[in-house]
């Protein structure tokens, strides 16, 4: 069986080099390639690239058609978000919501400011031009001029793991909501739900 | 790769067998003399045994190749060469000199060996998972990957000296391999107990637990209620706490969050991870002020004992008593966890996050199945063997054979035997600068002084035996004997809580009342 | 490589049309419709697409001809009047249509900007012949 193969190998190798010439890809390496930014990733029940591309997707969807966001990009008010809550066991960067939501938010004309441990960084440089002494006074940033935003986002992410023999069965929930910050009061929520089972 | 390794192995055996670098050595014989001598202060006299133990023919000390380079391990290595548990030692010995940076390559060196492991049952479950039934030699000669828990335990130390030499990047890094660490662990031992009732229904020769309990076997010091009351032999609910602690410090509450979350889950009972887990995060502590966490170690590991238990085979319609080896675990009882670190007028309670007794023991009772199935498997070939020397030889040879028996077997005993056995954090918030500290322990108090930084600041302590280490590059403090404890303190059993510390009288009258072995110490 | 020519020569096919205006069944499904391969159980039975509040907003009924559940994944690409994609691509999004159920899939568009759009399909169940690499313009299959 086996060695009836062999005298066929030359003959096919033959046969696949007249017929074409190996094009080199502009690649180096192997073993490693690159895969799908988009593509719907089931590696694992915990949440994942897809969740997070989805949810901020939706989330940024359903902002939009609030009559109150349109309003604040007309009005070319202020946003601020805190981070959306990881209130799963999961050590998973629910801040990466934020994120997107916030820069697809940006890509239609909403403005918002930064909050939360990236102000320490913004109070540090405000200090710098103007208390080191070493930045010109004129085109150094004044400090006092720094905006305060009008709404706030934030949100959460929660699960339940269920477990039985052969399956285990995680739901998701993430929320977010946009608050007005003087008022307190809840301007939107809106809510995601995801489903993912491992059956093994 | 492994099964052909074995070969050799095996022929060596027999002239390796009192050697140190030998698969067969005595792993407790060659770990007590390392730990007294950590017991009495002398890490730097532990390491070199440690070298000593571990000279090995097979190993070159040489860890560069012909070129500089660094070495790769191979399979290979890690059978022959240094092995994982030397750089578990190494890396607990140095920390405990304060040598960070020597501990965190030494660990990684072991890490390494994990990451064989790893890769292995990433690429190929089966053949991993095949190697859990196949054993015909006794399981100290297979390799040693390390144990659950051990593995879980070098990723959060790694993790933890990071912390110490600043690499806040490493040890975030370190953080999330210690979760995937979990998870992995977690798939293979699901995988191993489905295929291990495979491989039992398989045989003819059918052993339980409760079999062996019949025989003689300590069960009853596996199914301790601390051990039963842990979710799982390996998950670490210090590591989680220690990433809560990191994550909050570092800012990143969605981090922190899960870490608190799952270190509660392991240990419900805590109130210092209550308080994390349900509270709100990010707060910060203030101008001038850090948050400052103690790592309190104490103790030793349990030692892995061999206990010999003879087993009926039936073998060709006749029941052969075989002795057979399985490994046992001896308590240690001599951890002492002091009930509260004072800290200038603040008196900080020391909650235990990790029991590494109940550890091993709810490890080693999980895979007490398994290593009955290998057992069972040799049982079989052996008594055959004693069967035939019977047959031809009568009764004298047959109990030779049976003494030729007992002495190849022995159970595996190795073990990380320098992780405490005990592992306890207190966490305030404290002013920066120098501070003083004082704490019980068995001997008496330790009073010293360390610093805090303006940032992150982890203050290890580990109390062993009559010394106490403090993990800090220039920290200094004095044991000092109490009189009215000494006696409190005595045979008091490990996790009770003592009264509230007295304090001695003076430090003046204390040489006449010391012994020998409590003089007041300056240490490190 | 496949799926180059597919998105080539749809974007032909997309130039040729120039689609702007959308009502209730305005224009025909499968100019809006990109199938990977042929869709064998699932087809899109409805189609229809309104701006409001200055937001394109599109609503596609998914329905499962096969007793059997059927996986989908999809996603939109959002296009300007020139038929320029207006928006980055979208991550597929998985969905699960049951046997003999007609799913409907409610989106907006993520920019003002959209005022176009196509539907990408997939199903694992997808059949492809080799004649007929998957080019959906060879069969406007639903109508």
């Amino acid at each position: 069986m086996k060695f009836s193969r062999f005298p066929l190998l030359p003959a096919l190798l033959a046969l696949s080099l007249s017929a074409c010439q190996t094009l080199n890809s502009p690649t180096v390496g192997k073993g490693i390639s690159y895969g799908d930014s988009k593509a719907v990733e089931t590696v694992s029940t915990d949440l994942g690239s897809t969740d997070i591309q989805t949810t901020s997707e939706k989330m940024t969807q359903s902002l939009l058609q609030t009559p109150l966001l349109q309003d604040i990009i007309r009005k070319r008010g202020l946003l601020m978000a805190s981070p959306v809550e990881n209130k799963t066991s999961e050590y998973f960067d629910t801040k990466l919501i934020t994120d997107t939501v916030l820069s697809h938010l940006q890509k239609n004309g909403v403005r918002y400011v930064i909050a939360g441990d990236e102000m320490q960084n913004q109070v540090d440089e405000l200090r710098r031009q103007n208390q080191s002494g070493l930045y010109k006074k004129s085109s150094a940033a004044k400090v006092g001029n720094m905006q305060g935003a009008q709404y706030r986002l934030d949100g959460s992410v929660s699960s339940i793991t269920k477990r039985g023999s052969g399956v285990k069965d995680v739901y998701y929930k993430i929320n977010m909501r946009l608050i007005e910050i003087e008022s307190g009061i809840v301007e939107w929520s809106d809510e995601k739900e995801i489903r993912k089972v491992l059956n093994y | 790769m492994r099964k052909h390794a074995l070969l050799p192995v095996l022929a060596l055996s027999v002239f390796l067998a009192g050697c140190a670098g030998s698969p067969l050595r005595s792993y407790n014989k060659e770990l007590g003399n390392t730990i007294s001598m950590v017991n009495a202060g002398d890490v730097k006299g532990a390491l070199a045994q440690l070298e000593a133990n571990n000279d090995s023919v097979f190993s070159s000390s040489d860890e560069k190749d012909a070129n500089g380079g660094k070495k790769e391990k191979t399979q290979a290595d890690s059978i022959f060469g240094k092995d994982i548990l030397y750089y578990f030692e190494k890396g607990e010995l140095l920390r405990l000199d304060n040598e960070y940076e020597r501990s965190r390559d030494a660990w990684l060196e072991a890490d390494g060996i994990v990451r064989i492991w790893e890769d292995e049952y990433r690429v190929n479950p089966a053949k991993v998972l095949g190697d859990v039934a196949t054993y015909l030699v006794s399981d100290r000669v297979s390799r040693y990957d390390g144990n659950d828990y051990e593995k879980v335990f070098l990723s959060t130390k790694l993790m933890l000296d990071h912390v110490m030499l600043g690499n806040n990047d490493d040890a975030r890094i370190e953080m999330k391999k210690t979760f995937e660490r979990e998870k992995l662990i977690e798939s293979f031992r699901e995988q191993e107990y489905e295929r291990i009732q495979e491989e039992t229904g398989k045989q003819s020769l059918k052993f339980s637990v409760d079999d062996l309990a019949k025989n003689g076997y300590p069960v009853d010091k596996l199914d301790s209620p601390d051990a039963r009351a842990l979710k799982n032999g390996y998950q670490n609910a210090f590591a989680h706490y220690l990433s809560g602690y990191f994550f909050e410090l570092k800012g990143e509450p969605s981090l922190a969050a899960p870490g608190y979350r799952n270190a509660l889950e392991l240990r419900p009972d805590s109130k210092l991870i209550r308080q994390k887990a349900t509270g709100k995060l990010g707060g910060k502590p203030g101008p001038g002020k850090a948050d400052v966490l103690f790592v309190v170690e104490s103790g030793f590991a349990p030692a892995l004992r061999s206990i010999t238990i003879p087993l009926p085979i039936p073998i060709n319609k006749e029941v052969v008593v075989t002795p057979l080896s399985f490994p046992v675990i001896t308590a240690d009882t001599r951890a002492y966890v002091p009930p509260s670190i004072t800290v200038g007028a603040q008196s900080l309670p020391v909650e235990t996050l990790v029991n590494v007794d109940a550890l091993a023991r709810r490890q080693l009772k999980d895979r007490l199945p398994g290593i009955i199935g290998r057992t069972a498997v040799r049982a079989v070939i052996k008594s055959a063997l004693q069967y035939q020397a019977k047959k031809k030889g009568g009764a004298l040879a047959g109990l030779a054979a049976t003494v030729a028996t007992v002495g190849s077997e022995q159970a595996d005993e190795r073990s990380w035997r320098t992780l405490p056995a005990r592992l306890s954090v207190a966490r305030a918030i404290l002013p920066v600068g120098e501070q003083d500290i004082e704490f019980r322990t068995r001997n008496g108090i330790y009073r010293g002084r360390i610093k805090i930084e303006d940032t992150m600041t982890i203050v290890p302590i580990r109390l062993s035996g009559n010394f106490v280490y403090v993990g800090q590059r220039d920290a200094q403090g004095t044991l000092e004997a109490a009189p009215d404890l000494e006696e409190a303190v005595e045979d008091e059993p490990v996790d009770e809580k003592p009264e509230a510390a007295s304090k001695p009288s003076g430090a003046g009258g204390l040489s006449g009342i010391l012994g020998s072995g409590a003089r007041p110490k300056v240490l490190r | 490589m496949k799926q180059m020519i597919l998105t080539f020569s749809l974007g032909l096919a997309c130039l040729g049309a120039a689609l702007p205006v959308y009502s209730d069944d305005g224009g025909s499904i499968a100019s809006k419709v990109e199938e990977l391969g042929r869709m064998d159980y699932l087809k899109v039975a409805d189609l229809r697409a309104v701006r409001r509040d200055g937001l394109l907003r599109v609503q596609a009924t998914i329905s499962n001809s096969s007793p059997a559940n059927q996986q989908l994944h999809y996603r939109f690409r959002w296009l300007d009047n020139d038929g320029f994609t207006v928006w980055e691509e979208e991550p597929w999004k998985p969905e699960l249509v049951y046997g003999k159920q007609d799913k409907v899939l409610n989106v907006t568009a993520p920019t003002f900007k959209a005022t176009d759009f196509k539907l990408e399909l997939q199903s694992p169940n997808n059949s492809t012949s080799a004649e007929n690499p998957g080019n959906v313009a060879d069969k406007p299959p639903y109508r």
